[in-house]
């Protein structure tokens, strides 16, 4: 298995939220720090147990256990960023319980073994609707926003980035594992490495914005 | 029919390939059309500001015309009949031997009247003020004030001309104006300082005054002759400001722009 990079663009934005999101004045935007911290003890963990038990024992359980609280929080988030434009309650309440009704279906029938593919697909397809809500609603209204030190906008350019992005991914997730497995092309790996980097950036740039904002 | 692997790998790459340029798309997009909005926006604020000082303008006008035909009504009929009763009291007093005093106070009273009416008449007249300079409207304005002898008006300027159009400086006449009646009506000031000078393409103009000072954030949000002051330097892509230390007097500051003014 290759180093996964994705850890270090994950803890290089952990230190950026911490240095950024320290000020109390930055709100609810310091749960990005709790968030982010989670996130990389999570993915150590996962590589850890791939590569201590020599590749013999899955890390699915552990990625099944982490995608509730990243869809809850990202869906939190873009609830959070879009309250402002229109009334996202409806969109955040009903994606999260289509979401949770596939995952719990998921973890019944494959007993948790398995990757949660299809509450993943879910999950990106709602929080790409929610981020495409977003700018349809910020270009609606009439003020305009300063975009290079619009924080807010930063953080859902990340997210549409990725859950766009891992789209292909996820309808070909079968074949890849297949592909993973039999010939050791870790596509996958590879796409998601270049994504987390555009995701990651994103919510670091974000950061700084939010930073700048508070000095 | 079999996939390869390489065709689902390509397949893949090509699609997140796509989806991301259509993502990157979107927020130019995005981009583009805030910019748009931006610039919309700018042009509005514009217009309403264009609007705002045509508006100005035109009022300006009318209270130029109402104001010279004050000065006329003033110089041609109640100065008229003034100067006529002037000279039937200086019969009067030739045909009496003993001329009571009171009849000279009243005569010189009459004759002080007629000076200050041709003097008002002179500074509301917008014709005569096109003819010379703020400069010298000032110092008419200050002799005026000065021939009451209970107000000192002192003009400290090294310049004689100022480069403005004759139609901003009868604006500027008119805000020094409202500044010295501010003074003298309502500061109940004895001693009043105005100094102009120019400085890095710009004119500087303050008019200090020993009254016992105003609360200048209550004032400035409700007085009518500040606001209009305020509207007219405005309109001159000008700066204007009150400093007031109670009791220590009022400074108005005014500064206006002289080059690169029109663009």
């Amino acid at each position: 298995m290759p180093f996964p990079f994705v850890i270090l663009f994950e803890a290089a934005c952990l230190v950026f939220s911490i240095l950024f999101l320290a000020n109390k004045k930055v709100g609810w935007w310091r749960a990005f720090i709790a968030f982010l911290l989670l996130t990389v003890c999570v993915e150590t963990a996962a590589y850890a147990i791939v590569v201590l038990s020599h590749r013999t024992k899955s890390n699915h359980w552990l990625h099944n256990l982490f995608l509730p609280v990243e869809t809850v929080f990202t869906g939190w988030i873009l609830y959070k960023i879009s309250i402002t434009y229109f009334n996202s309650k409806p969109w955040t309440l009903t994606g999260l319980a289509v979401f949770f009704f596939l995952y719990f279906y998921e973890s019944i029938r494959s007993g948790f073994t398995e990757y949660s593919i299809l509450a993943n697909s879910m999950a990106s397809v709602w929080i790409i609707i929610m981020c495409c809500l977003y700018y349809y609603y910020l270009l609606k209204q009439d003020e305009y926003i300063t975009i290079t030190k619009h924080a807010a906008f930063w953080i859902v350019a990340g997210c549409f980035f990725f859950y766009f992005g891992t789209t292909a991914c996820n309808l070909f997730y079968i074949y890849l594992e297949s592909i993973n497995i039999k010939q050791k092309i870790p596509i996958r790996f590879f796409i998601f490495a270049a994504l987390n980097f555009i995701f990651y950036a994103s919510w670091s740039y974000a950061f700084l914005c939010k930073y700048r904002q508070t000095i | 029919m079999q996939v390869s692997a390489n065709d689902i790998i390509l397949i893949v790459i090509t699609i997140t390939s796509i989806f991301l340029l259509a993502a990157a798309f979107l927020l130019f997009y995005v981009s583009l059309y805030n910019e748009r909005k931006k610039k919309h926006l700018e042009e509005k604020v514009n217009m309403s500001r264009e609007f705002e000082k045509q508006l100005m303008q035109a009022q300006l006008e009318v209270q130029e015309y109402t104001f010279g035909a004050l000065s006329e009504e003033l110089h041609d009929n109640i100065g008229q009949l003034l100067s006529s009763t002037k000279m039937l009291l200086s019969v009067t007093e030739r045909t009496i031997p003993q001329v009571p005093d009171s009849l000279k106070t009243a005569t010189e009273t009459l004759s002080k009247a007629i000076l200050d009416l041709r003097s008002l008449s002179k500074s509301l007249n917008q014709e005569w003020l096109h003819q010379f300079n703020l400069i010298e409207n000032l110092h008419t304005e200050s002799d005026r004030i000065l021939a009451s002898k209970q107000i000192q008006v002192s003009l400290d300027t090294p310049i004689q001309n100022l480069p403005l159009e004759p139609q901003e400086q009868v604006i500027l006449f008119r805000v020094l104006q409202e500044a010295l009646q501010n003074s003298i009506k309502h500061a109940h000031a004895t001693e009043i300082l105005i100094t102009i000078q120019t400085r890095d393409n710009k004119i500087y103009l303050d008019l200090t005054d020993n009254g016992p000072g105003f609360d200048v954030t209550k004032v400035s949000r409700s007085g009518v002759g500040i606001i209009n002051m305020k509207h007219r330097i405005k309109l001159l892509n000008g700066d204007i400001q009150w400093q007031s230390n109670v009791p220590s007097g009022t400074k108005v500051l005014i500064s206006l722009p002289f080059l690169n003014r029109r663009s």
